[in-house]
């Protein structure tokens, strides 16, 4: 007998006692009990659908959002989650067996989507049911939403990914990327390309990755070094350095790259101090770079 | 309270393979055919191991299905005659039996395999919500030990969240499973403790919300009932001789008749359940001291107890120090912001304050929005001006 029940991919978020200080804080502005609940249900949905972005990898910034901002709720109905980089989801609680569910007319505009969180009678578990890039027709159907599964892909698609050549003309540097003197200081550690010349300046940046308690505090350093474009290809060298006090990569440390057509990979064998590969493309082809070690795994996408 | 249709049916269903068991001889086709079928009914409302149809099932959950099927009808078969009566031994039994599928061998291998997708696919999620619910249901997490709930539960959403985070650094060359599960959680316990505010310190308007949305949940729920059914049933088994109507009947009768009100006017009908959760909360309270709560029943607000701010932004719109508010949608110069402003503070839709202006919805939020986004610098730092 085959036992196939075929149910839609659900999250469930159990709704804990912080999640309820939260509403509580926020609504006690409102001015009657009807707006208050509104607030305080809101508030939960918006707390369920960040834990699940963030159990999935996906950067949010909570504080930032208008749902979290107590002279916002006194006019907008609506419950936002600012995702980096993206734009704002509409987070909309949902009654237990509800058919469809109402979407407030301030958000009509400026979302990238809407999550249907269903809250059950207790308020002690939220279920995300799924999400609609667009809010029509209004009330929405539940049936006719996007499994949930799908929406950390879905949102991906808008974070835009660092174009390598922008450091060519880039002085300021910032974020996780930073020139040499910030991550080497003076210490001379940082080896030249064996053979380069060249006659107009070459970009580099470097990003630490840090692949913390378990491996010993193993921290090195990925070094992309980026040509100016000749005609319209790009030669970009990408290296991995120990840093700390170590004078060799860790055994095993694997550098990936993949390209639009194209794959090749390097691995740290005993007493190697330094794994690197290079590679020529043209503007606007996509590049994954993957820095592994014993299961952690860095991945840097770009575009060239 | 409320007997659903489709619980009593399913009830029946179950019931008659529990009698086939129990009546049909040892060792008989037919009490294996029975004992089937009540695995089949009891497995269909499991947690776990619950496939699309069609998709590529990795082997380890198929396996696992099988042997949940094997162990519960085992189960049943030994301890049926132990049967009370309850749906909930039922669910027990299932429970048990999961609890047995799922050794530490078994979670090991869930998180290898979830290990082997790539986040965040949707494969990598099913993967690893096997992988969770596995853990929560094996019996192997560790408890709660002198930890409160409300601390145990805060934990274990940090645990899970640090799980999905960090998978890939599991090793099972460096130990168990479970083990490094159980570490982690207990390191997480140690550090929730100290984070977790007073819990008896409870806003009270909190709680009439929580109240109202439970109450709202059941009438809602109700919609399902078929009335002739459930008025039957309710007949039947209410006393003849009775003249005074039982209070639970009496309660179910009341919140049959809101079903019915929801059905006709859901606004009017939530403004009742507000009610209904104040009165509940204040019954409650005069019958058990509230340690936290020295207001007397008499000067319980009926309104949230801080509305101070929106008082100061009503003040700061009507009094417009900083002449900010003033500007207006292109549309209609009437539509100033200080205008829809007051006009929302005031409760009105969107849609009323578009019929007022003669602007579309959209346009018109779409244009306070931008202007609020502007000003709300500006009101904030007012409004700590004051208060200095």
């Amino acid at each position: 007998m085959m036992f196939s029940n075929p149910d839609p991919f659900t999250f469930t978020v159990k709704l804990t006692t912080t999640a309820h200080q939260q509403a509580e804080r926020l609504c006690q502005v409102q001015q009657t009990l009807i707006q208050a609940e509104t607030i305080y249900l809101n508030t939960l949905a918006v707390y369920a659908v960040n834990y699940y972005l963030q159990c999935m990898g996906v950067e949010t910034h909570l504080a930032a959002s208008h749902s979290q901002d107590e002279i916002w709720q006194l006019f907008d109905e609506g419950a936002d989650l600012e995702i980096a980089n993206v734009g704002k989801l509409e987070c909309c609680p949902v009654l237990p067996g509800s058919l469809a569910f109402d979407i407030p007319v301030e958000t009509l505009s400026e979302r990238m989507g809407y999550v249907a969180v269903e809250l059950n009678g207790t308020l002690t578990e939220a279920k995300l049911l799924g999400f609609t890039p667009k809010a029509e027709p209004i009330p929405f159907p539940i049936a006719q939403l996007q499994p949930i599964a799908e929406l950390p892909l879905y949102l991906q698609q808008f974070c835009p990914k660092l174009r390598l050549t922008q450091w060519l003309g880039d002085e300021v540097v910032n974020g996780d990327w930073q020139g040499l003197e910030a991550v080497f200081g003076g210490s001379g550690r940082f080896l030249e390309p064996a053979v380069r010349s060249q006659d107009r300046p070459q970009a580099r940046r470097v990003k630490k990755l840090d692949f913390g308690l378990r491996l010993n505090g193993e921290t090195v350093a990925l070094v992309i070094t980026v040509d100016p474009e000749i005609e319209t290809n790009v030669n970009v060298l990408v290296q991995v350095i120990p840093l700390g006090d170590r004078e060799f990569l860790p055994m095993g440390l694997k550098l990936t790259i993949a390209l639009e057509s194209d794959r090749a990979e390097a691995i740290a064998r005993e007493a190697d101090n330094l794994i690197q590969l290079e590679f020529s493309e043209s503007l606007g082809s996509p590049v994954t770079l993957k820095v592994e070690l014993e299961g952690t795994v860095f991945t840097e996408e770009f575009v060239v | 309270m409320l007997i659903r249709v489709q619980e009593q049916k399913l009830m029946d269903e179950r019931l008659k393979y529990i009698s086939a068991v129990q009546q049909s001889p040892l060792g008989s086709l037919q009490r294996q055919q029975a004992l089937e079928n009540l695995t089949e009914v009891v497995l269909r409302s499991r947690s776990m191991f619950r496939f699309e149809g069609g998709g590529a099932i990795a082997p380890i959950y198929r396996e696992g299905l099988q042997a949940l099927r094997t162990e519960t009808l085992g189960l049943l078969d030994r301890e049926i005659n132990n049967y009370n009566g309850k749906p909930q031994w039922l669910t027990e039994v299932r429970s048990r039996a999961l609890s047995r599928v799922l050794t530490q061998d078994y979670l090991q291998q869930l998180a290898l395999v979830a290990q082997q997708y790539e986040p965040p696919t949707p494969q990598w999620q099913y993967a690893m919500q096997e992988l969770v619910n596995g853990i929560m249901r094996s019996r192997k997490l560790r408890g709660r030990g002198k930890f409160s709930q409300d601390v145990y539960q805060e934990a274990i959403n940090t645990m899970c969240l640090w799980l999905y985070r960090k998978i890939n650094t599991y090793d099972a060359t460096k130990g168990s499973f479970m083990t490094w599960i159980n570490t982690r959680l207990s390191y997480i316990l140690l550090e929730t403790r100290q984070e977790c505010h007073d819990p008896l310190v409870q806003q009270l308007n909190g709680k009439i919300i929580r109240t109202k949305y439970q109450l709202t949940a059941i009438v809602r729920e109700g919609l399902v009932i078929d009335l002739n059914f459930w008025l039957k049933s309710v007949l039947r088994l209410s006393n003849p001789g009775q003249n005074f109507p039982n209070p639970i009947l009496f309660l179910q009768i009341i919140v049959l008749i809101l079903v019915q009100m929801y059905q006709v006017n859901p606004q009017q009908t939530e403004i009742i359940l507000f009610e209904l959760a104040q009165q509940t909360l204040s019954l409650s309270s005069k019958l058990v001291s509230i340690e936290s709560e020295t207001r007397s029943i008499e000067t319980i607000a009926q309104s949230p107890s801080n509305p101070s701010l929106s008082e100061q932004i009503r003040h700061y719109l009507e009094s417009d120090p900083q002449g900010l508010c003033q500007v207006h949608c292109r549309a209609n110069p009437q539509a100033t912001f200080q205008a829809i402003a007051l006009k929302r503070l005031d409760g009105e839709s969107w849609q009323q304050i578009s019929d007022c202006f003669n602007i579309r919805v959209t346009a018109l939020s779409n244009c306070f929005q931008r202007t609020l986004q502007r000003l709300i610098p500006h009101i904030r730092s007012y409004i700590q001006g004051e208060l200095d």
